[in-house]
């Protein structure tokens, strides 16, 4: 087991050895190494999680140091399969798409670089190996997304991303420092073991360590999800190579969830500290989400999508819901791995043949001709509100009966609730000749997501946290008072129905909104549409503070 | 030996010399960033003697603080909490500093003090700062001989003059790019284990006055690294130049010379943690 768990990491980083030491003998024949070297990491990390599955407790290994101690638990071996099979995705599809690039043996150095600093990331067994890997894998990023040496804008956005994740290993630093002082030990388990008989140990002046440790891992988390205002790095760099871009939203990005859930047995011991993670995480859904749909540029829009999913998922922390995080992560990257790698395709092609099919898609988004509703908006709207509401409660109650006890699994039922009723609404506003066959299909495909969704989320519950016990104090670590929570509940159930019926009655009129409000609605276009100043603010302080450094070294006379 | 603490601040200061506290450290900073005089040989300007300083000065400030905390007596804790705030500020203030300088000695001169600086923060809790001292120097070694080798072919080391050096000179920019790395405390270099140790042995004393300019500095040394880089190595290469690539061996020597400096960085958290 040890020597398997070693030889992951270690594969890819041979590979990057591999292929420095042969490219001016290989030339781009040096990808047939890399791409063999990553369906290998696929094929022995398949083998790893699988030897887990049947695992009773998880295991540490390690070669007598310190440091370079790995931990194999289902979290670490689940994310170490998710992270090669991207990585081969990555690979096999960088062969072709990099060819004729200059530096080509130096993009699959830098690749095979990357995939190892993660393995080593996720499979780290102590916090000094976790902070090296966590520091590493974003001087790895910064190189590979200045892939283009000669185009500034690909350099300034890569330092971006390195100045942000940069950020983001200051927390780190600091818990491990905190954790070695206070227990004495920088190995997970035995720090997470000395968590759960001293809960109530104290650290930097004098606050309490659980919560500190929690808050310090939500930072570090933040930075590298890009959660808001740390995000301003990941809609900007797509001057990197396509297939960087695939890895990174597909698989750089879900670092923040999963070293929440590798914290999860600190956060148990918290207290408010997962209502930080819920706030950032809303509000880096909502602002993602917003300002995906202002982009023109489809690269962009995939680069705030993505926003919107990794605040999602923060959320889904900040709920208690730990591992529906870990599913919802698997399942984005898949997803946006194949639409960034497509999404170069798509451009190319859209420039010979839009190909978009005549019919009311094409009427209602190139024409913008807002057809008539096909029916009483009273009766669409009582569909659009309750049908979804059914399906998702449904769901829940077919998979867990006592999902109503825990208040993170309302909030979600609450956002699948709106995710339904907003496709529905789309359904009337598109107009379609035959609206019920539509409805129907809307329908049935959200039922199925919302089935599949909370079945596989539950068995990814039994799979990380085996432990009932631990599940439901996770959820008691992210509960708040219960009148409070039901009252603020049913008022953001009121507002969104009646948000909703306010918005029917107006398309139903022909009067949409955005005219009646007009100045409020170009004023908040502007706002989103300038992504809300904040990189511009970056920008901005950033030459302020080298102005500062450069007119203090005039000062002191550079010495 | 007798506690006698007049000469125990005396003994720290004089170890500010070395381990640099502002403004005592212009001296070390002279030293490091000097020039050779136009039209004359200058042998304190060369880039072995530099080396030499950058290795011996912190071994003599170490020396100088534990014979200082042995004079403190029981004021030692008092004394060494005040030195660790003055190197933790002195150390931010060189790292801001750092962010504008374009020229590769003055670079050299003010990275030394903000790193060399930090020793003082493990001091109170009494972390043992030789191996942390010694890592944190070295670290910076394969810069300097670097940094030199653009002086003599270009005739001065600055970012910005000679941009994209990876399209012209590949080998040297492979290792200059890892030299920077090492230098900004990137793992597995010497530093960032000797930032580790500081870090996880000065919290015992004080968390804030540990952590603040560790962090900081830490951070503002990656944007002068990458200033660096961005300036020297990408970029569009100018065609009025003359470039010449390193040759194998000493591309060999300074590969290998960085595998031991990543050696040393483990041997240096084993030893200490």
């Amino acid at each position: 087991m040890s020597l398997l768990a070693y030889s992951l990491p270690l594969v890819m980083l041979l590979s990057a050895l591999a292929v420095s030491l042969t490219a001016p003998r290989l030339g781009e024949g040096v990808a047939r190494i890399s791409v063999l070297a990553s369906a290998l990491a696929l094929l022995l990390a398949g083998v790893l999680f699988v030897n887990q599955l049947g695992a009773e407790e998880p295991r540490l290994v390690g070669v007598g140091l310190t440091i370079f101690n790995l931990y194999v638990d289902a979290l670490s071996t689940l994310m170490a399969l998710l992270v090669s099979g991207v990585g081969l995705v990555v690979h096999v599809f960088s062969v072709r798409y990099m060819q004729d690039d200059p530096g080509y043996t130096r993009f699959f150095l830098l690749l095979d670089l990357i995939i190892g600093v993660i393995l080593l990331m996720v499979l780290a067994g102590d916090l000094l190996t976790l902070l090296l890997a966590w520091h590493l894998l974003g001087v790895c990023l910064y190189f590979l997304l200045s892939h283009e040496t000669r185009r500034p804008a690909a350099t300034r956005y890569a330092f971006w991303t390195l100045f942000t994740h940069r950020i983001g290993d200051l927390p780190l630093l600091a818990t491990t420092g905190l954790a070695y002082h206070t227990y004495g030990t920088l190995s997970l388990p035995e720090l997470f073991a000395k968590v759960a008989e001293t809960p109530d140990a104290t650290t930097l002046l004098g606050l309490p360590f659980a919560e500190t440790v929690g808050v310090l891992i939500l930072l570090a988390a933040f930075a590298k999800s890009a959660q808001f205002p740390l995000h301003t790095w990941l809609p900007y760099t797509m001057d990197g190579p396509t297939p960087v871009s695939a890895l990174m939203h597909a698989g750089i990005v879900n670092a923040g969830g999963f070293l929440i859930n590798r914290f999860a047995p600190v956060f148990v011991h918290t207290d408010g500290v997962l209502l930080l993670a819920l706030a950032v995480g809303l509000v880096t859904t909502i602002l993602g989400s917003l300002m995906m749909l202002m982009q023109s540029d489809i690269k962009k829009a995939l680069g705030y999508s993505t926003m919107g999913q990794m605040g999602y998922m923060v959320m889904e922390c900040g709920l208690g819901a730990f591992s529906l995080a870990i599913y919802h992560l698997i399942a984005h990257g898949v997803f946006k791995a194949t639409l960034f790698l497509g999404s170069g395709a798509i451009i190319a092609n859209a420039r010979k043949d839009p190909n978009i099919p005549e019919g009311e898609i094409y009427k209602f988004m190139v024409e913008r001709k807002v057809p008539k509703p096909p029916m009483s908006w009273v009766v669409f709207a009582a569909i659009t509100i309750t049908v979804p509401l059914l399906i998702v409660f449904g769901a829940h109650q077919v998979v867990d009966e006592g999902f109503l006890h825990h208040q993170g699994a309302m909030i979600l039922l609450l956002f699948g609730w709106i995710t339904g009723a907003q496709t529905l609404f789309f359904v009337y506003k598109l107009g379609a000749e035959r609206p019920f066959l539509v409805l129907l299909y809307v329908i049935l495909s959200f039922g199925i997501v919302i089935l599949t969704y909370v079945v596989v989320g539950h068995a990814f519950d039994a799979l990380l946290y085996p432990d009932p016990a631990f599940r439901e104090a996770l959820y008691q670590a992210a509960s708040v008072d219960f009148t409070w929570f039901l009252a603020v509940l049913l008022m953001l159930v009121v507002l969104i129905a009646a948000g909703w019926l306010l918005i029917f009655r107006s398309a139903a009129a022909q009067e949409p909104l955005h005219r009646r409000y007009r100045g409020l609605y170009y004023g908040l276009y502007a706002l989103l549409s300038r992504e809300l100043y904040i990189a511009d603010l970056y920008s901005r302080a950033g030459e302020k503070l080298l102005a500062a450094s450069r007119r203090l070294n005039a000062w002191l006379r550079w010495v | 030996m007798e506690p006698t603490p007049a000469l125990a601040v005396l003994t720290f200061l004089l170890a500010g010399l070395f381990l640099p506290l502002y403004p005592l450290s212009i001296g070390a900073n002279l030293l490091l960033k000097r020039q050779p005089p136009i039209g004359g040989p200058d042998p304190l300007s060369g880039p072995s003697v530099k080396a030499a300083a950058i290795l011996l000065m912190p071994v003599a400030g170490v020396a100088l603080v534990q014979l200082g905390l042995s004079l403190a007596g029981e004021a030692a804790r008092v004394m060494a909490t005040g030195f660790a705030v003055w190197g933790g500020l002195s150390s931010m203030l060189y790292a801001f500093r750092l962010l504008s300088v374009r020229d590769g000695k003055i670079w050299i001169a003010q990275l030394y003090c903000s790193a060399l600086a930090l020793v003082w923060i493990g001091v109170p809790q009494g972390v043992p700062l030789l191996l942390p001292a010694v890592g944190l120097a070295l670290s910076l070694l394969p810069l300097t001989v670097l940094l030199s080798y653009l002086t003599r072919r270009f005739g001065i080391a600055r970012v910005g003059l000679y941009p994209g050096l990876s399209g012209r000179m590949p080998v040297f920019s492979v290792l200059f790019v890892a030299a920077v790395l090492v230098a900004v405390a990137v793992p597995f270099s010497p530093a960032f284990f000797a930032i580790a140790d500081l870090a996880f042995g000065g919290v015992g004393a004080n968390e804030l006055i540990t952590l603040a300019p560790v962090s900081l500095s830490w951070l503002l040394w990656t944007w002068a690294g990458v200033n660096l880089i961005a300036g020297i190595v990408f970029g569009t290469p100018r065609d009025d130049l003359v470039y010449v690539d390193l040759d194998r061996r000493a591309a060999v020597l300074h590969g290998v010379g960085m595998l031991l400096l990543s050696l040393f960085g483990i041997f240096l958290v084993e030893g200490v943690l």
